[in-house]
């Protein structure tokens, strides 16, 4: 166990794609205010809207 | 049911079942080879009939559905392969309680009609089955007792200043304490002096190798310096002497003769210079356009890029074939499309099953482990950059105080106070954003129904994301999107979704897909 270990450090650890994703969609607050325009837009540099 | 009386055991299939988990060698008392011996030798004594050759299995039972083996036999007593089980004792075959369970039930259901154990005597009633179940609640706490004792063994080998984690620049002695690795230690102490001086850390990489850097592993791998590796060990306050781990952090230097690399002073000087580095005061911020180089022009093959129309009214996301030898006649696509595509094509879910709980449940715990050690090193970098920021602040300060300063210098001085007074109020800010992380692991974990339900709203989430998070989303799912003039023609999907994604279709609406090539279905 401790060779496999000493093998880990230097390297990053792997873990899987699907727990990587689980993280994101818990991220996402699908009730905020924020969500609706989420739908349809993109937010600018401008502090404005882009449409999809 | 049928009495163990009326039970012509000779008449019975049984299948021979070996386990030794390789988790824990040493630890059980029978190798396989014992097992197989004593089980065959109650066979020959008891005229039991077995069918095929031994089942051996690798993994531990700690956990259930971890045995390939194991499930595979179940299966094959469901179907009537065999009758029933011969192993050395039940703790074989179950160290849970979901597994054990499963075992009785099947009894009860007459899918296992008998069990033989060579040192444990099972008969097919109910104390028989109440023994059983006994026994399975005794290996699951030997198991259980077990976990307990090692998580408390290594909390206290910590608390002594020992740990498994490699150091560089060090080696640990037979007491699992860290001494200063010679001709690597004294590179460590020159990088860490390098870096004050503003190095790079490829330059100073480069340094090490040349003069020889090289740490080898206890597999004989060497490892030599690279700046990944530069860039964590200079946020690391394991070289002045405090070793971090998930929950907690012990001064070395207060344990044993510890040889820090570095003073506290140093590294408080490298934080602050890293600071520097990483965080310019003035950063341009550029609109971020999500799902660059994911979207393909399917007549050309070319990448299409995105951008934002310009207009004074509405201004729309739009991807673009550039290639000035495409047939295409409308050289671009409006991002609605696509985005369209995406959330019909989640609106399905993404078939996540028990099975990739289970992956999700055994990573979970490591994956939040290795994030909290992180963020503790985070804090103590930032707890550096702090005492830096204020320890200039001060003698600004107390520069500012005298009466017959220039006013140039004053003016110069004023602006550094109130640029460090920002900094340090980020810095603070930072370190309570990162303690508020520290939380308890367990509010990490999902329950299989908060699991399911993240795959099956999966398109919901995606349209309400913002446009970064969209973009990381759809880079876990997709490798690219094809698309014509219209629409989108066909994608792309990267493992393990693309196996889960095309079980999901082919159990749906197959009839409207059709496949290239494997892992990648084709949407027409």
């Amino acid at each position: 166990m401790e060779e496999q270990k000493e093998e880990n450090i230097d390297e990053e650890i792997k873990t899987n794609a699907i727990l990587e994703l689980v993280f994101l969609l818990r991220s996402v607050d699908i009730n905020s205010q924020k969500a609706e325009l989420n739908t349809t837009t993109i937010s600018d540099n401008n502090g404005g809207r882009i449409f999809l | 049911m049928l009495d163990e009386e009326e039970l012509d055991i000779t008449k019975l299939k049984y299948v021979l079942y070996a386990r030794k988990s390789t988790d824990d060698p040493g630890r059980q008392p029978k190798s396989i080879e014992d097992q197989i011996d004593e089980c065959m030798e109650l066979a020959n004594r008891s005229g039991l009939h077995i069918i095929g050759e031994p089942l051996i299995e690798t993994k531990s039972a700690k956990k259930p559905n971890k045995r390939p083996v194991f499930t595979q036999m179940l299966k094959d007593l469901k179907n009537g392969v065999y009758d029933g089980i011969l192993s050395w004792n039940p703790d074989r075959l179950a160290r849970n309680m979901r597994e054990g369970g499963e075992i009785i039930d099947m009894i009860d259901e007459e899918q296992i009609k008998d069990l033989k154990f060579v040192t444990h005597h099972f008969s097919k009633d109910a104390n028989g089955k109440m023994l059983l179940g006994l026994a399975f609640v005794l290996s699951k706490q030997y198991s259980d007792n077990l976990s307990q004792n090692v998580k408390r063994g290594v909390g206290r080998r910590f608390l002594e200043g020992k740990s498994p984690a490699p150091k560089h620049g060090y080696f640990r002695d037979v007491d699992g304490k860290y001494k200063s690795d010679g001709k690597n230690f004294e590179l460590i102490c020159d990088a860490w002096n390098m870096k004050t001086e503003n190095i790079s850390h490829e330059d100073i990489a480069n340094y090490m190798n040349n003069k020889g850097y090289g740490r080898k592993t206890k597999t004989g791998r060497i490892i030599i310096m690279t700046k990944q590796i530069l860039s964590e060990i200079f946020k690391d306050p394991f070289y002045y002497g405090i070793l971090v781990q998930t929950n907690d952090s012990v001064d070395l230097r207060d344990l044993y003769d510890f040889e820090p690399a570095i003073t506290e002073e140093i590294y408080i000087q490298v934080q602050e210079l890293s600071n520097r580095r990483t965080k310019p005061y003035k950063t341009k911020w550029h609109t971020f356009l999500p799902l660059k180089t994911m979207i393909i022009c399917a007549l050309c093959g070319h990448n299409m890029y995105p951008g934002a129309s310009k207009g004074n009214s509405r201004r729309y996301l739009f991807y673009r074939c550039d290639n000035k030898y495409c047939k295409r006649k409308k050289k671009s696509m409006r991002g609605k499309v696509i985005f369209s595509f995406i959330y019909n094509f989640l609106e399905k879910g993404l078939n996540f099953t028990e099975a990739e709980y289970e992956k999700y449940l055994n990573d979970v715990t490591k994956t939040s482990d290795e994030k909290r050690k992180k963020i503790r090193i985070e804090i103590f970098s930032r707890e550096g950059r702090l005492k830096a920021v204020n320890r200039e602040l001060k003698d600004i300060g107390l520069g500012l105080l005298r009466k017959n300063i220039n006013p140039t210098v004053r003016k110069v001085n004023e602006e550094r106070l109130a640029e460090l007074e920002a900094k340090g109020e980020s810095l603070e800010s930072d370190i309570k954003k990162y303690r508020n992380q520290l939380t308890d692991p367990k509010q990490d974990y999902l329950s299989i129904e908060e699991f399911l339900n993240l795959s099956n709203n999966a398109s919901t989430i995606v349209k309400s994301a913002n446009e970064i998070v969209k973009d990381q989303i759809c880079r876990y799912i997709f490798l690219n999107l094809t698309v014509d003039e219209k629409k989108v023609l066909s994608y792309q999907a990267k493992e393990p979704f693309a196996t889960l994604l095309e079980q999901r279709d082919k159990s749906s609406s197959a009839d409207e897909r059709t496949r290239t090539s494997k892992g990648c279905p084709t949407w027409s």
